[in-house]
């Protein structure tokens, strides 16, 4: 198990280097020179000796190779640079940032779990009564949901209509409310679905008939047995929707003006910001990484025999 | 085959929306009662009228008109970028299988960096780098989703060439390319064309969601997500603006995913459907 770990978490670093040289190269080739930007900043006719010192300043006048470690070292030492939108420190920007929409996706993922198992475990417990037929309709609309549309919706009826909410964010834990139960729906529906299939092929398994045989009730099979059988599937899809969350939580941040990480990166692509967008870009994939490598793991703490199987593909 | 999906009625209501769709995008100029672009300022927020069925928008464009010309952005734009996918997923895929362990490794890893990166974040990365326009977002997506089509084929194609058919058809002398093409691909159809199905759907929501961010297309384009956008600052006077294009998205990608699910049933029921 332990060499395992060591094994998995080793193969991850090239794919993330590759993934930071990818990002470098967007960089480097996104037309726009972030020295002259800075220096028409301080002053509108920078001339190109002022271009050229800031060039030099900001360590942007080396060779390619050269930059990309530099940027690179930033993910160990905290320094990113200037942010040329913002025109503070990078670090500074996705310290103040990323909390904000941490926030936002851990809530996304808590009502995630409160609201899709039992809804699926009813579902398999109750397979092709009118609840499961009419969940099964339900998600398979709620999963094609764009989520920006359920969040202008919530707040139409929540917000403009009830008046339960206020359309601009709220301070504390009541304004993250929305925005997270409209990024979650989606998924939700999506790992409702999941783990319904997932129970049911395991209901039909031998052991299942075995316990049937013993005399234990159906619900009781259903969740002292079949339960921590069918969850592989559904932890894998669970930390693979993380990284999908926080790119998701850019577009709910531009709904409910919040301002997240996501907005974050969306505002720094469309102003040709390239260094804050690698380094997002870069940070969500460590975070989506990282939370496959989870996922991974809490699969073979729960089914240990699944690492037989692994080995073997 | 076709017996089989007619009988099924989720799949006959998921190919009802898909025709309906299509048809609108093909003749929208036929359906729609005024030109789409055509901006009457005195109309503000005109209430529906024989002339414009459901009303204008903001700059007096008939809504009804917009949203028929939606179809043909949604439609226009994602049937080709999952041709183009299919594709780039066929020809890396099984070439990841059957070109040797270096092309497989070297494959591999290259999708194990697109995959770690989530599709949206790659979209959007691109159109910053290239620009707006049609053919941009059409790039940024197969950029985005290349990886996982390329995936998905070499699994099946892994399972498939495990299979004793191919052995047979190797020991009596077959090529490799008529081997892939002849064997390989017409096997591995049915499975693929259930993913392909299901992913219009995520494509659908993605262009939209592109459009909403504003990223892509130029403002005022009579796409679904970006008529979201430009309702959003009438949520307090006109909310109704705000329902109708996300309905329309709703519906399409729903039809995309009925069919596409319906499918995956019907071709492979007996198996493990997860």
């Amino acid at each position: 198990m332990k060499r395992y770990i060591i094994k998995r978490a080793i193969s991850f670093i090239p794919v993330l280097i590759g993934v930071s040289i990818l990002c470098f190269l967007l960089i480097a080739f996104s037309g726009k020179d972030p020295a002259e930007v800075i220096a028409r900043h301080g002053d509108m006719n920078a001339t190109p000796e002022l271009i050229e010192q800031v060039r030099v300043e900001m360590g942007l006048d080396g060779s390619l190779p050269e930059r990309y470690l530099k940027w690179i070292s930033g993910f160990f030492t905290g320094d990113f640079g200037l942010s040329i939108t913002s025109y503070r420190l990078i670090s500074e920007d996705i310290a103040e940032y990323f909390p904000i929409t941490a926030g936002l996706v851990g809530m996304s993922l808590l009502w995630t779990l409160v609201l899709s198992i039992p809804f699926a475990l009813l579902c398999a417990r109750f397979k092709n009564s009118i609840f499961d037929h009419l969940t099964r309709g339900i998600t398979i609309f709620g999963m094609c949901i764009p989520t920006f549309w359920l969040g202008f919706m919530l707040l139409i009826v929540l917000a403009v209509q009830m008046n339960w909410f206020t359309v601009l964010p709220e301070p504390g834990i009541k304004g993250y409310i929305l925005p997270s139960l409209a990024l979650s729906i989606p998924t939700i529906c999506g790992i409702i679905r999941l783990f319904r299939s997932s129970l049911l092929s395991e209901l039909s398994c031998d052991y299942v008939r075995y316990a049937k045989a013993r005399g234990l009730s159906s619900t009781r099979i259903l969740l002292c047995h079949v339960f921590r059988n069918a969850l592989p599937p559904i932890v894998t899809v669970f930390c693979q929707y993380l990284g999908t969350l926080i790119v998701g939580s850019a577009v709910m941040e531009a709904v409910f003006s919040i301002e997240g990480i996501g907005s974050y990166l969306i505002s720094a692509v469309l102003s040709a910001d390239s260094t804050s967008a690698a380094t997002c870009i870069v940070i969500i994939a460590v975070v989506f990484i990282a939370a496959n490598f989870v996922g991974d793991m809490i699969n073979r703490f729960l089914c240990p025999w699944i690492a037989g199987e692994h080995n073997d593909t | 085959m076709i017996h089989k999906i007619l009988k099924n009625p989720q799949a006959v209501i998921g190919l009802v929306i898909i025709a309906a769709v299509l048809l609108t995008a093909l003749i929208a100029p036929l359906l729609a009662p005024n030109d789409p672009e055509a901006v009457d300022v005195m109309l503000k927020f005109g209430k529906a009228s024989s002339d414009y069925p459901m009303g204008n928008d903001a700059l007096g464009r008939c809504v009804l008109s917009r949203l028929l010309y939606g179809a043909r952005y949604s439609m226009g734009v994602s049937l080709p970028i999952l041709g183009l996918l299919s594709a780039i997923g066929l020809f890396l895929g099984t070439l990841s299988v059957c070109g040797g362990r270096v092309m497989n490794t070297v494959l591999d890893f290259i999708c194990d960096i697109f995959i770690s990166l989530p599709q949206l974040v790659v979209g959007i990365a691109i159109i910053g780098m290239l620009g707006d326009g049609f053919v941009n977002i059409v790039i940024a997506i197969i950029v985005g989703m290349w990886a996982w089509f390329t995936r998905m084929v070499r699994a099946y194609a892994q399972v498939e060439m495990g299979k004793d058919y191919i052995l047979a058809a190797r020991i009596s002398g077959c090529g490799r390319l008529k081997l892939v093409f002849r064997h390989l691909i017409p096997n591995i159809m049915p499975q693929f064309i259930v993913f392909i199905t299901t992913s219009i759907a995520t494509t659908i929501l993605m262009i939209s969601t592109f459009a909403f961010l504003g990223l892509g297309l130029p403002s005022g384009t009579s796409e679904w997500g970006a008529m979201l956008k430009d309702a959003s600052s009438c949520i307090y006077n006109h909310p109704e603006m705000l329902v109708y294009p996300g309905v329309c998205i709703l519906v399409t990608a729903a039809g995309f995913n009925l069919f596409g699910e319906a499918l995956r049933d019907i071709l492979m029921s007996g198996e493990d459907t997860l």
